[in-house]
């Protein structure tokens, strides 16, 4: 199963980084001034970078075989905390 | 902006650009709204949602919940960024010789059209509405001679002024036009 996750995973990062890509171009390209364009793409391209990492991250952290053989966790875990709070 | 360092596609070799225009900054930031706002309820989401339900957001929760997050500001970045694209690159050139409209009209569509002083015939100048009116900005219509009926500024800052200055321009090309043909 997890194999298949990560299989989604990496359809959807290609996804990303392709319109990252389309984005890049275009500010490059058609941005009236070099300096201009340089600083846009220096923006975008940092924070995106930043949550491609982070997001990564935390998806090869996460125990998917684990999360998936036992949904019930997340329940649990919201059942134990409405009732503590009753 | 230094318009001596503004480049565009088919930018003539002598041309000098005399004025560049952008969609007026209400007019951005109201397509950039949406994203913007979803951004702001996701942070908010974040920093709320853990006081009210801690057990969701620790251990493997915590990762489960953190990565929907990131992924959807991930979205959200990207979202943020096709927008900008798609309005911050609407832009309107005036040269010592034409007007250059250069327009992004979805995601693999761009546009450009020119119109040369020449062929103008009649600018309007339009400010509708109340937050138009009072941040000043609006639509300039250019009526020309040529196929293509009029040539539009779409909610460019202060309509009155570039309306003068293509009129001054285009003034000053049909003297030059005279003063050839006499």
């Amino acid at each position: 199963m997890t194999r298949i996750l990560t299989l989604f995973y990496l359809i959807l990062f290609l996804g990303v980084g392709l319109t990252s890509a389309y984005v890049v171009y275009h500010i490059l390209r058609y941005s009236l001034s070099k300096r201009q364009a340089v600083l846009t793409v220096g923006l975008f391209g940092s924070v995106l970078l930043f949550l491609l990492a982070t997001n990564a991250l935390f998806f090869f952290r996460i125990d998917w075989d684990g999360m998936l053989s036992n949904p019930s966790a997340l329940h649990r875990a919201y059942g134990a905390h409405s009732s503590s709070g009753y | 902006m230094n318009l001596s360092t503004v480049r565009f596609p088919g930018k003539h070799d002598r041309e000098q650009v005399i004025a560049v225009y952008h969609r007026h900054w209400f007019d951005i930031l109201s397509n950039l709204f949406v994203p913007a706002f979803l951004t702001v309820t996701l942070l908010l989401g974040a920093l709320i949602a853990p006081s009210l339900a801690p057990l969701l957001f620790t251990g493997e929760n915590g990762m489960f919940f953190g990565f929907i997050e990131n992924s959807l500001h991930l979205f959200l970045w990207l979202y943020l960024f096709l927008v900008w694209v798609d309005v911050y690159f609407d832009v309107w050139i005036v040269t010592d010789e034409r007007v250059v409209n250069i327009e992004q009209k979805d995601l693999f569509t761009r546009r450009t059209s020119e119109l040369r002083f020449s062929r103008v015939q009649d600018v309007t100048s339009e400010v509708q509405g109340i937050i138009p009116s009072i941040l000043n900005y609006g639509d300039v219509y250019i009526q020309t001679a040529g196929e293509q009926a009029r040539f539009i500024f779409h909610n460019v800052p202060d309509p009155v002024t570039i309306k003068d200055l293509v009129m001054k321009l285009a003034q000053r090309r049909r003297r030059e036009i005279g003063e050839e043909n006499s």
